[in-house]
């Protein structure tokens, strides 16, 4: 199996790299915290804990995955695709796990330099519609918006986008 | 060892089995344990949704189910611990995993059996083998077994391992019996 996404990537900033066990930490502070809100959370730890090992996991089930987003210590955030059921699309998600980490177009060029990476089919994108800072994200990744498409029932205020590659290779 | 309490916001740190490592390749008399794959999917999900799962902390519904699944992938890339398939022949029967949860008090060895693989000892043949790989290969300072209260065939298997419980030892959910190998 070709995998449709390499193990890391780096770009100017960022280090996209697979998840380590110093990155638990971080992210279970941000699963049990406020900004989950509209994305499932927030949740107690042990559910935190969970979906931080299936979120590491799932590259060794389905060839891809979310990378940890990093520079040189543990990571902040985490970017890439998520698949659960053969049957659903393929999603791609992206999240900074610190407010503090705003602000500065990390999230942006993280998500572009997946895009750019992709060899993989058509993605879904779901951004609730009250996290203005993620809808700006879609936004400057030029991703198009399905106002038909009905949210899921995890996440009821989402906003569906949809993004294809082109048929010469991802642009993005 | 301390005990943890899984209460704060702070997990404890995993890799009380030592940094990554490959899944190893363990064979037996009847058995080959090796990596997971994709395509042990099926059975796992047919176990962990239906009612044998009940003594498994479950049963689970789809989106659980797959995030287990794919926990069980992600131990050996992020710590020393993770599962092996269990391989009889051309069947996959079973799982047996070396835990190093957040919210498990100590490393932890467990097992399951698939659908319809039950009562062949498989479980305990595959949790003996990866006893004797464990204590060539990083061996934790303590390491113990969880079951369910109700959960005779794994407690008989827990017992053949040789096994002793413990009432005293702190465990991931109040009721749960801890097993203690060493």
């Amino acid at each position: 199996m070709t995998s449709p996404l390499p193990p890391t990537l780096t770009t100017d900033r960022l280090t996209l790299r697979p998840f380590q066990a110093r990155d638990m930490a971080p992210y279970v502070a941000y699963y049990t915290g406020p900004r989950t809100t509209g994305v499932g959370g927030p949740r107690p730890p042990r559910v935190a804990a969970e979906r931080f090992l299936a979120m590491a996991g799932q590259w060794a089930v389905r060839g891809f995955g979310r990378y940890a987003i990093a520079q040189d210590g543990p990571a902040f955030g985490h970017v890439g695709m998520m698949q659960v059921a053969e049957a659903d699309p393929v999603e791609m998600t992206w999240t900074l796990w610190d407010a503090a980490c705003e602000g500065h177009g990390y999230a942006t060029e993280a998500a572009r330099a997946v895009l750019a990476a992709w060899r993989g089919g058509p993605l879904v994108v779901r951004v609730d519609r009250d996290n203005a800072a993620s809808l700006r994200v879609a936004a400057r990744l030029g991703l198009a918006e399905d106002g038909d498409a009905a949210p899921p029932a995890s996440m009821p205020g989402a906003r569906t986008f949809r993004w294809a590659p082109s048929p010469l290779g991802a642009t993005a | 060892m301390t005990a943890h309490a899984f209460t704060s916001t702070t997990p404890v740190p995993i890799g009380r089995f030592g940094p990554p490592r490959a899944a190893p390749v363990i064979t037996t008399d009847r058995l080959r344990l090796d990596g997971l794959t994709r395509d042990d999917w099926p059975a796992y999900h047919d176990l962990m949704t239906g009612p044998r799962a009940k003594h498994m902390g479950g049963p689970l519904d789809l989106p659980e189910a797959w995030g287990w699944f794919c926990s069980d992938h992600a131990g050996w890339s992020l710590g020393g611990a993770g599962s092996l398939a269990i391989r009889h022949g051309d069947d996959t029967v079973g799982e047996v995993s070396l835990n190093d949860l957040p919210y498990f008090p100590e490393p932890e060895l467990g097992w399951m059996v698939y659908d319809g693989h039950e009562g062949q000892g498989y479980a305990t043949e595959a949790a003996r083998a990866v006893l004797d790989w464990l204590a060539a290969n990083h061996r934790p300072p303590t390491l113990v077994s969880y079951t369910d209260p109700d959960n005779a065939a794994s407690i008989a298997v827990a017992r053949r391992l040789g096994a002793t419980l413990d009432a005293g030892a702190p465990t991931p959910e109040d009721g749960d019996l801890c097993w203690r190998h060493w």
